[in-house]
C-alpha cells in the first residue's frame, strides 16, 4: 500500500505544479486589461489612415483587413484562453486536493505496540505533511482569491464633470450679443440687418483684373445661401439633387479647410425639385462659433463642429413649399431658429422650431397659422427683450425666443413673402412685394394690427431682397433693380431710382454707402442719404445671386462658381 | 490541549458550509426580486460597460429593436463616420470586435443583427445609432450573464447613473414602437 500512497503523492505533486503553473499563466493574461478595444493598435490605426489618403488602393486595404481579422482572433483567443484556464485551474486543485488525500490514507490500524509506536510516528509525520498539503493548496486558492480581489478596484473614481460633457461638446458657453455683433453669424449678419460692423474694407475692385481680390477659391456645388463669418472661417453650403455639402475655407487665404457632405443615415427621402432659382441649398447657415449649422431644401438640418464632425443631424421634410424652401438659420443663444412655414393657412402645417445647438433636440416648438414663407427669421434685441420676427402671410409676428410663446403680431402680410424682417430703434420693418412696407412697434402685446403700425408704404416693395435701413432712412430694393428711399421718421418716399441690372442679393450698408449687387455680379455704391448719388460700379465677373458677408478686412461675394474674398491679399 | 478528531472537524466544516449557505441564501433572497439594468433613455455610451465588470468578459450587451430599425443602408451603427465604402470591409466598421452582421433584404434595405457572443458592450454601435439613427440599438445587462452583485461596479462608474435595481419580473428595459 506504501507504493500506492507515493502514487498518490505523485499525482497531488504534479497536479500541484499544474495548478500553480496554469495560475501563472492566467495572471498573466488577466493583466491586460479585458474590455480592449482590439483596433486600438497603432498599426490598425496607421493603416486606417493610409487607406484613408489612398481609399483606392487595395494592398492597403487587403493588409488592414488582414490585421484586423489576426487583431480580432487574439483578443477572442486570449479570452477563450482565459475561460480555459479557469476550468483546468479547477481540475487541477480538485486532482490536487483528492490526491493529496489518498496519499494520506491510512489502511490498516496495527495494535502490536511496537508498531503502535512506529505509526505514531508515522502518524505525525502524515499530519505535518497533511497539514503542508492544505497549507499549499489553501495558498494556491487564497492567493487567487486575493489577486481575484484585487484586480476589482476598491474605489472606482467619480468621473469630473468634463467627463460627462457630451461628444463634440465644447466647454464656452454660447456667444455674447457683444460678440456676435461683431461676427457675421448668420443671413445678414447680427439682427439680420445688412450693416457691416466697422470693418475697414475696400470699396473697390475688379474681378477680372484681380484688383482688390485677396483670394478666389472655386465652391464644388451651387447654392443660394450667402456666406457666413466667424473670425478666421467662412462657411457656406452647396448642394444637388443627390449632394448636400458643407465648406469651411481660411478666410486668410481662401483654403478649402474642410468639405464634408450630410451624413444621412437611411434611405434620403424624397422631396419636390426646388426652382431653378431658389435651388437645393437656399437656406444660409448660422455659426455660434462653436458649431455651423446648416439646411437645404429636403429640411435636413444639421450641426457640424469647427473640425468638420456632423455632430447631429434632423430632418424636418419634406415640407409643402411651392418654390423650395429657402429660410436660413437663426440662433438665440444656445438654441437654432428654424422657421418652417409650409402649405397654407386653411390647413396648418407650419411652425417656429427651436432645437438644441448641442444636440439637436426640440427645445420648444410654436405652431404658426399662417401660408408658406421664403423670409427668414431674425432674432433682434428690444429695450423689452429679446424677440425673434416672422413675415408670413397673414401675420407679421414676434415670439419669445426663449420660449417659442408669441408675443404680438399684425394682420398686415398677404401673399407670397421672402424679405427678411429687420428692425431699428425700438420699430421692425416688414415688406411684402403686393401689400408695401410696414412699420410697428415692437413694444406691443397681442394683436397689435390696430395699436402699433407706425405707418405703411406701397412704393417700391421687392419681391425678393430684404429691406435695410440706417437710422433714418429705408431702403428697398426690388428685382427689377428700382430703388426706393423711405423716411423713418414719417414713412414718406424720399426718392426712388431705376437701377441697371436684376437683383436677388439683399443690400448691405458698409459705413454711408450701400452696396447693391445685380446678377451678374455688378456691384453699384451708392450713398446712403436723402438724394441719390450712385458713387461707382465695380465687376466681378460672375453671376451673383447671394448677398455679400462681412469680416475684418474683407468682404465675401459668393459667385455662381467661386467665392471671392474681396481685400488686401 | 485536546486533539480535533476528524468527526468533529468534519462536523465543524459541515455546520460551517450550511451556515455560510444560510447567510448566503438570506442575503441573496433580499436581492431576488431585484436585478440591475441600464435605462437606454440615460445610457450616453461613455464606454465603461466594457471595461467595468467584474466579469472578465461584461455582461453587458447591445441589444436591437428591429421594429425601431430604419434598416438605413448607410446605418451609423454599423458603419464608421464617413466610411470609404457602404460594404463590410475591415475598414469600414464601426464595432470593434465585427459583431454586427449587415444582411441585405431589398434595396435599399438592409437588416442588422448582433451576433451577441462577440459584443463586448462597448456600446459604439448604440452611439452611432442614437446620434444619426432612429436609436434602435441600446445596451442591456443580460441576466444570463450578471451575476447581480451586491453593488454593481459599472453602476458606480456610470457617469450618467443609467444602472439601477429593476424589478426582477421586469428584468429588461427595452425601446419599444410605442
Amino acid at each position: 500500500m506504501t507504493g500506492l500512497r507515493a502514487t498518490w503523492r505523485s499525482i497531488a505533486a504534479i497536479a500541484v505544479v499544474f495548478s500553480f503553473i496554469v495560475l501563472i499563466v492566467m495572471l498573466g493574461l488577466y493583466l491586460r486589461p479585458t474590455g480592449e478595444d482590439p483596433l486600438d493598435s497603432a498599426k490598425w490605426q496607421d493603416l486606417k489612415r493610409e487607406l484613408s489618403d489612398r481609399p483606392a488602393d487595395q494592398v492597403v486595404a487587403d493588409r488592414l483587413r488582414k490585421l484586423d481579422l489576426d487583431l480580432r482572433r487574439e483578443y477572442f483567443g486570449r479570452r477563450e484562453t482565459i475561460r480555459l484556464g479557469g476550468t483546468l485551474l479547477l481540475i487541477g486543485l480538485l486532482i490536487a486536493l483528492v490526491a493529496i488525500k489518498r496519499s494520506d490514507r491510512r489502511i490498516n490500524p496495527v495494535v502490536d505496540p511496537l508498531v503502535m509506536e512506529f505509526s505514531a510516528r508515522a502518524m505525525d509525520r502524515k499530519v505535518v505533511r497533511s497539514r503542508w498539503a492544505i497549507g499549499i493548496t489553501g495558498l494556491l486558492l487564497f492567493g487567487g482569491m486575493a489577486y481575484l480581489l484585487a484586480a476589482v478596484p476598491a474605489e472606482i473614481p467619480v468621473p469630473g464633470a468634463a467627463e460627462l460633457e457630451s461628444p463634440g461638446a465644447v466647454d464656452q458657453g454660447p456667444p455674447t450679443v457683444e460678440v456676435l455683433a461683431r461676427q457675421w453669424a448668420s443671413f445678414r449678419g447680427y439682427e439680420g440687418s445688412g450693416v457691416a460692423p466697422d470693418f475697414e474694407v475696400p470699396l473697390t475692385w475688379d474681378g477680372a483684373a484681380g484688383e482688390n481680390i485677396a483670394w478666389k477659391t472655386a465652391i464644388p456645388l451651387s447654392g443660394a445661401n450667402s456666406p457666413v463669418v466667424w473670425n478666421d472661417r467662412v462657411f457656406l453650403t452647396g448642394a444637388n439633387e443627390k449632394k448636400e455639402e458643407v465648406y469651411c475655407i481660411d478666410a486668410k487665404t481662401g483654403a478649402m479647410l474642410w468639405k464634408k457632405g450630410l451624413i444621412v443615415a437611411g434611405r434620403r427621402e424624397e422631396f419636390d425639385e426646388p426652382m431653378e432659382d431658389t435651388g437645393y441649398a437656399a437656406p444660409t447657415a448660422a455659426t455660434d462659433g462653436r458649431y455651423v449649422f446648416v439646411m437645404f431644401a429636403s429640411a435636413r438640418v444639421a450641426a457640424f463642429d469647427f473640425e468638420g464632425r456632423q455632430v447631429w443631424l434632423k430632418s424636418f421634410g419634406p415640407l409643402d413649399s411651392s418654390y423650395g424652401y429657402s429660410s436660413s438659420l437663426s440662433l438665440f443663444e444656445d438654441k437654432l431658429l428654424l422657421q418652417l412655414d409650409q402649405g397654407y393657412r386653411d390647413d396648418p402645417k407650419s411652425r417656429l422650431l427651436a432645437l438644441d445647438t448641442a444636440t439637436g433636440k426640440t427645445v420648444w416648438e410654436t405652431p404658426r397659422v399662417v401660408d408658406s414663407s421664403w423670409a427668414s427669421p431674425v432674432v433682434v434685441y428690444t429695450e423689452s427683450g429679446p424677440q425673434v420676427l416672422l413675415s408670413a402671410a397673414p401675420i407679421a409676428a414676434a415670439y419669445d425666443p426663449e420660449t417659442g410663446a408669441e408675443l404680438w403680431t399684425a394682420e398686415v402680410i398677404e401673399g407670397e413673402v421672402a424679405p427678411t424682417p429687420i428692425y431699428r430703434d425700438g420699430v421692425a420693418y416688414f415688406v411684402q412685394e403686393d401689400v408695401g412696407l410696414f412699420a410697428i412697434l415692437a413694444s406691443g402685446k397681442g394683436n397689435v394690427t390696430e395699436s402699433h403700425v407706425l405707418f405703411s408704404n406701397e412704393d417700391g416693395a421687392p419681391d425678393v431682397t430684404s429691406p435695410l435701413v440706417d437710422g433714418e432712412r429705408i431702403y428697398l430694393l426690388a428685382t427689377d433693380g428700382y430703388l426706393t428711399c423711405i423716411r423713418v421718421a414719417d414713412g414718406e418716399t424720399i426718392w426712388q431710382e431705376d437701377l441697371e441690372g436684376n437683383y436677388y442679393a439683399s443690400p448691405s450698408l458698409v459705413g454711408d454707402v450701400l452696396l447693391l449687387t445685380d446678377m451678374d455680379g455688378v456691384t453699384r455704391k451708392v450713398a446712403a442719404g436723402d438724394g441719390f448719388k450712385l458713387l461707382g460700379e465695380n465687376a466681378l465677373g460672375e453671376k451673383v445671386d447671394a448677398s455679400a458677408a462681412f469680416g475684418p478686412g474683407r468682404i465675401y461675394l459668393r459667385g455662381k462658381k467661386h467665392l471671392y474674398a474681396i481685400g488686401v491679399k | 490541549m485536546s486533539r480535533t478528531s476528524r468527526r468533529d472537524f468534519l462536523r465543524g466544516l459541515t455546520l460551517l458550509g450550511v451556515g455560510a449557505a444560510t447567510g448566503v441564501g438570506i442575503v441573496r433572497a433580499g436581492q431576488d426580486d431585484t436585478v440591475w439594468q441600464i435605462d437606454p433613455m440615460k445610457c450616453i455610451q461613455c464606454g465603461r460597460c466594457a471595461t467595468h465588470c467584474v466579469l472578465a468578459e461584461s455582461a453587458v450587451k447591445a441589444v436591437h429593436v428591429h421594429l425601431l430599425c430604419g434598416h438605413c443602408d448607410l446605418c451609423t451603427a454599423f458603419f464608421e463616420p464617413e466610411p470609404i465604402d457602404l460594404n463590410t470591409g475591415a475598414e469600414n466598421q464601426l464595432c470593434p470586435t465585427g459583431a454586427i452582421e449587415r444582411n441585405f433584404i431589398e434595396e435599399p434595405y438592409f437588416s442588422y443583427v448582433i451576433d451577441e457572443p462577440l459584443c463586448i458592450g462597448c456600446g459604439k454601435c448604440v452611439k452611432g445609432c442614437e446620434m444619426f439613427g432612429n436609436g434602435s440599438m441600446f445596451l442591456q445587462i443580460r441576466h444570463d450573464r450578471c451575476t447581480n452583485c451586491n453593488a454593481c461596479s459599472i453602476g458606480d462608474a456610470c457617469p450618467s447613473k443609467a444602472i439601477s435595481r429593476v424589478p426582477a419580473s421586469t428584468p429588461y428595459l427595452l425601446k419599444s414602437t410605442h
